[in-house]
């Protein structure tokens, strides 16, 4: 029961970790909270779900995360870099607006109705680990996940870009002085957020429903983690985005009732705790 | 053509000036002394390289290059190099890491990490630690490594004597030294005299964000350069 309870809590983590870990990028670099990425992550199912229709669910998950990352090249263009020096309530609700937007676009092109991605055969049906039998689809968004979390903190680790990202999420004057050009990193970190949403759309047709609800519930989960997480903290919103998938998951065992309440009772404790977050506002600690 | 050329500069916080007026002139490979009292608008004079003050008059050249309206990135871009004041070294990142920053500029030139390291060998054996847990002496070796790391042109220091004891200022006086041989050029920001006179050539007195006076270094004790740096 336990085992079943943290394997669930992993692969419904995963997904937030993709898609809290993109919006706690932008905001570790912009200062500012992007209210339209549950959009992005809601146009990448349903773009995965008409790839996939074509070409099947692998190069969906390849072509998708690519058009999501010109989509989020058009948001720093035309959004974010335009609007930076104007005040975080701006932003946020330019943002906003957008997101919602993009949400009517795609409810006005599919319409109404749950649709779903059909997995691919070799992910179909399940598999025994540690004697627990197990969906096969599950077990490969866990590892979805951790390739994830392994390629966010080995990018943000070790390479020069990553520094720099660093850099400017902790002194952005600093950064500047050093020469570091924050619009660039700013482009690179908007679309790599972007495909990131696109990966955690595709990921979650064959998991979830795909429906015109799922941007609102999914940003509103992402804003919770990141709040737990640290604002602009990724190692923060990784740990946030387990923590949460566990309650979420426990509580919809032990209490499902009340189940859609436990993740904001998680939040006001963290914050009572702990009223930085987890991370404390740094990017990868 | 001069290294760096400020012309008339007005420059402030908001809606505060702080800058009436500024001329600076620096060559390549030379070593300069910005002095006066505290408030006098030297730190701005130096912010104002990156905007990280706001300009509202006058003008910044760089070589050719005019950049009080580029983004605050391009002065480094185009060596200049900076240690700020309190060195502000970024906490989250070991030594190394701060270090690295200094590479962004994409500079190529003779400082790189061995050269560091040669210059600050205590850097080399502290290199995994983060940068805030060095001492006083040691963040400001690092906040200069920091700087020449970009293979600047002209290192800018702002204060680099501040917290430092006796001891210590000695040892930076004979790293400037030691940087301008390499042929770098330095423009330091000092209320120290004893640094100034062993570590420039030439001074310029700030006062109320105008320049009031200026000459070689030998002559910054005389009279009337010590009345106008008490103004």
């Amino acid at each position: 029961m336990i085992a079943l309870l943290i394997a669930n809590s992993l692969a419904l983590a995963s997904l937030l970790i993709m898609l809290a870990s993109g919006l706690a990028l932008i905001y570790g670099l912009r200062d500012v909270i992007n209210f339209g990425h549950g959009a992005l992550y809601m146009l990448g199912a349903y773009l995965g779900y008409t790839v996939a229709k074509v070409t099947g669910f692998w190069l969906a998950l390849l072509i998708v995360p690519i058009l999501l990352a010109l989509v989020g090249i058009v948001l720093e263009f035309l959004v974010l870099r335009p609007l930076k020096s104007r005040s975080h309530i701006e932003v946020a609700l330019v943002t906003l607006g957008l997101g919602i937007i993009l949400g009517q676009i795609i409810i006005f092109i599919y319409g109404g109705e749950a649709r779903s991605i059909d997995a691919p055969a070799i992910l179909s049906g399940s598999v025994t680990v540690l004697g627990l039998s197990y969906p096969v689809y599950r077990v490969f968004l866990i590892l979805m996940g951790l390739g994830s979390c392994v390629s966010l903190a080995v990018w943000l680790r070790f390479t020069s870009s990553g520094l720099f990202v660093r850099a400017v999420s902790q002194d952005p004057g600093v950064a500047r002085m050093m020469g570091i050009n924050s619009d660039q990193l700013s482009l690179l970190v908007t679309s790599l957020s972007a495909a990131f949403a696109g990966i955690a759309g595709v990921l979650a047709g064959p998991y979830l429903s795909i429906d015109p609800g799922m941007d609102i519930v999914m940003i509103v989960d992402c804003l919770i983690i990141v709040v737990i997480g640290g604002t602009g903290s990724i190692a923060g919103a990784i740990i946030a985005a387990l923590l949460f998938g566990f309650v979420q998951v426990a509580g919809s065992v032990f209490l499902p009732n009340v189940a859609a309440l436990v993740p904001y009772v998680l939040l006001m404790i963290v914050l009572l705790i702990a009223p930085g977050g987890i991370g404390r506002g740094r990017v990868l600690n | 053509m001069s290294l760096l050329r400020i012309e008339a500069l007005f420059a402030g916080y908001g809606a505060s000036t702080v800058l009436h007026g500024a001329d600076l002139t620096i060559e390549a490979g030379e070593s300069v002394a910005v002095v006066g009292r505290n408030g006098a608008g030297k730190s701005t004079l130096l912010l104002s390289l990156f905007r990280e003050t706001n300009v509202t008059g006058g003008a910044i050249w760089v070589g050719d290059t005019r950049i009080e309206r580029m983004p605050g990135y391009t002065a480094a871009k185009l060596g200049i190099s900076i240690a700020p004041q309190g060195r502000r070294l970024l906490p989250n990142l070991t030594v190394r890491e701060n270090l690295l920053l200094g590479k962004a500029t994409g500079r190529a030139g003779p400082w790189d990490l061995r050269s560091i390291f040669k210059l600050f060998p205590v850097l080399e054996e502290r290199a995994g630690q983060m940068g805030t847990m060095l001492s006083g002496g040691q963040q400001q070796m690092l906040a200069i490594g920091r700087a020449l790391m970009a293979n600047p042109n002209l290192l800018l220091l702002d204060e680099p004597s501040e917290g430092l004891s006796p001891v210590l200022v000695d040892g930076l006086v004979d790293t400037l030294i030691d940087i301008r041989k390499a042929g770098t050029g330095v423009l330091v920001v000092e209320q120290h005299l004893s640094l100034v006179k062993r570590a420039a050539e030439r001074f310029v007195i700030l006062s109320k964000g105008e320049v009031v006076g200026a000459g070689p270094i030998e002559l910054i004790g005389a009279a009337e350069n010590q009345a106008l740096m008490a103004l």
